[in-house]
């Protein structure tokens, strides 16, 4: 289960409560010193997280003033560059084992919510009524954003080797081409294949956001680019770092999030895929719709949601989770 | 095979959240010899029991939200002033018209299940037990409870099990002929924990050969059980997956308490649903092969920290929609494996078995 900044006892104990054994940071509310993130810190982030018997699998993402110029080429590429790796070293000797992040800036972007029914709220993008404004004030080409990514993961998968932090990149979303002026990469399978192959290596790898992924142009047809296909392709080269398992009602240019089994997408036939070929790694709610009664971070369906998840894990393995009391 | 839960009260909040959720069935905690209006924690004021109308009434505030009513459950038996019907006291037939009143209004209003209970001294349980992360399950252990006096509640001496088996055959007897004329299929929970005897009370309906001999009474499809899978599972010596597989093919599980327990009498505690004794997906198997059509509602859920009160049995809404999103995914995934002959892997071992 993912946690938002914030590090709460309540949270933890609902975690633990529930069975789940995986904690990912998202944003970590990590002090930034002179553009990095330093050991103390993340040592201490681990020891938090260790006290409520969790574990913290993995850090998805630093903020985003520490790195949008290495995204985006900005003027500050190389000293964000720099720091970034300083920040990988660190996560490595504070012994976390992974470090996903949002190759996109600007951030995650949504037009609206909308009613999935009786006043439940899930976000909505349309890109007719999109309006967001240009965030950079340089110039930035496709084949230089293509530069950015190549030197990015040359320079970070050999760090990434050496300090024992698995790198996985989640797509932009929406995935659109460009977003708020910025040519974005991450957008198609396409574009995907050609990133896991820059550097051939484990350290290498993907968040696969099923919903960012099923949310792509044409993942809800067939003919080889379906959602079913991505989860094949970078399951089977072991590319898959671990999993948000949510469900959107189609594809850009105009869609909506739903609950985990209301989208178009069939959860079932997905959990086969990376059951077939033995993914290792989790899956974990994401964003969840908002219900009647919840709170503002979405217990209840993050509870309902997470009993989902693992009814469909022990049905396609024939494996219980637990072990029988 | 569909998903369910029970509610106590249908507040704008439990039927939405039903709504938004797709749990579509609901099942009412109310029947023949409760004392509030059904759905609802309203007292009956004047009204000595609820009628058609109340049913009625009932019947479309649900439809109104888009959901089904699967039935009705709970009753008359844990109440002291319908005793006779279960000692075979002196009002005796009085009291069961009664009921037989309420069972027809019910049906008329057009409730096609009713659940109930044959148990004078309702569910018991000891002191609940923490399980993971510091949740609460309800536990029981019969050293504690079994033997201490002050739980013997006021029975005749003459009640040993035979003469409470003629009691309950009476009552079969009468209800099972207006309940296939009414259309409305009524069926028996076990006593739980299903002891052979709590305080001086002998328990009749706790055991694989007990059920069989209740059906016997009067052979009917209207004279049939409501199937607490947790009951059952605490059953000592029994096989659930043998019961659950003989009595969906015998036509007789009018609904599911889809709920786990780590062990079986004479002490257990419940657990959350996928880390009792219980193999869940083997045993939603059976229910899939056997033919069953019915719901699975989640009954007793852990009570966690920081839950919020659902206005039904043990555990709040946070527990009840983890219970819930588990019961939805396994019944689609044991569905949907059938067209890809099976699950990915058949697991070697047979979890849950107990000898």
């Amino acid at each position: 289960m993912g946690l938002n900044s914030s590090l709460n006892a309540e949270a933890f104990r609902f975690m633990t409560q529930l069975g789940v054994q995986d904690v990912v940071l998202n944003t970590p509310s990590v002090p930034v010193k002179d553009g990095k993130w330093e050991l103390v810190d993340l040592v201490g982030l681990k020891n938090r997280v260790d006290e409520f018997g969790l574990k913290l699998t993995a850090i998805e993402n630093t903020q985003i003033d520490m790195r949008h110029h290495m995204i985006a080429g900005g003027p500050r590429f190389e000293e964000q560059l720099e720091n970034m790796l300083e920040t990988i070293k660190n996560i490595g000797n504070a012994g976390i084992p992974v470090y996903t992040m949002s190759w996109r800036y600007p951030r995650f972007y949504r037009t609206g919510h909308v009613d999935v029914g009786w006043g439940a709220l899930g976000t909505a993008y349309d890109s007719e009524i999109e309006a967001w404004p240009n965030v950079i004030d340089w110039d930035f080409s496709l084949d230089q954003a293509w530069e950015c990514l190549e030197t990015w993961i040359r320079e970070a998968t050999p760090v990434a080797e050496k300090y024992g932090v698995r790198l996985g990149l989640h797509p932009v979303d929406p995935p659109m081409e460009i977003v708020g002026g910025v040519p974005q990469l991450l957008f198609n399978f396409e574009n995907y294949k050609r990133l896991i192959d820059i550097v051939d290596s484990p350290y290498n790898s993907i968040l696969l956001c099923q919903g960012s992924f099923a949310q792509m142009l044409g993942a809800d047809h067939d003919g080889g680019e379906s959602i079913y296909d991505m989860i094949e392709y970078f399951v089977k080269r072991e590319r898959v770092l671990y999993v948000h398992f949510r469900n959107v009602s189609g594809t850009v240019p105009k869609f909506h999030e739903t609950f985990v089994n209301k989208g178009y997408v069939d959860m079932y036939k997905a959990m086969r895929i990376y059951a077939e070929n033995d993914f290792d790694g989790f899956f974990m709610d994401d964003h969840v719709p908002h219900t009647v009664g919840d709170t503002e971070w979405g217990h209840r369906a993050k509870a309902y949601a997470n009993g989902y998840i693992q009814s469909l894990i022990e049905a396609v393995t024939d494996t219980p989770l637990f072990d029988p009391k | 095979m569909r998903q369910s839960w029970a509610v106590s009260s249908v507040d704008d909040e439990v039927l939405r959240t039903s709504a938004q959720y797709g749990v579509e069935n609901l099942i009412i905690y109310t029947g023949p010899g409760t004392k509030t209006l059904p759905g609802s924690k309203e007292p009956l004021q004047r009204k000595k029991r609820p009628a058609y109308e109340d049913y009625l009434a009932l019947m479309s505030k649900v439809k109104s939200f888009g959901l089904n009513i699967e039935g009705v459950e709970g009753g008359f038996s844990l109440f002291p002033e319908y005793s006779d019907i279960i000692f075979g006291g002196p009002r005796r037939d009085e009291l069961i018209e009664e009921m037989l009143d309420h069972v027809r209004d019910m049906a008329r209003a057009g409730i096609r299940i009713w659940g109930y209970q044959w148990m004078p001294v309702s569910v018991w349980r000891t002191a609940p037990v923490s399980i993971r992360g510091g949740a609460y399950g309800t536990a029981y252990d019969h050293s504690i409870r079994g033997d201490d006096p002050e739980w013997y509640p006021d029975v005749p001496d003459s009640q040993n099990e035979e003469a409470m088996w003629q009691h309950l055959e009476y009552w079969i007897k009468a209800l099972t002929p207006l309940a296939e004329e009414e259309g409305i299929r009524c069926g028996i929970h076990p006593d739980d924990p299903p002891m052979l005897a709590r305080g001086k009370v002998p328990g009749l309906l706790r055991s694989f050969d007990a059920y069989k001999r209740l059906l016997s009474i009067y052979p009917s499809d209207y004279n049939a059980i409501e199937f607490c899978q947790g009951t059952f599972s605490e059953m000592e010596r029994e096989n659930i997956y043998e019961m659950v597989d003989y009595f969906v093919r015998e036509n007789k599980i009018l609904f599911v308490h889809f709920r786990n327990v780590n062990r079986q009498i004479p002490t257990f505690n419940e657990e959350f649903i996928n880390t009792g004794y219980v193999d869940m997906k083997r045993i939603m198997r059976v229910y899939r092969d056997a033919g069953y059509t019915g719901t699975f509602m989640d009954d007793h859920c852990p009570m966690l920290s920081d839950d919020t009160d659902f206005p039904g049995n043990v555990g709040g809404y946070r527990s009840r929609l983890f219970a819930q999103g588990y019961i939805q995914g396994l019944i689609e995934s044991v569905t949907k494996e059938q067209e890809y002959g099976g699950p990915v892997r058949m697991s070697e071992v047979e979890n849950g078995f107990v000898s």
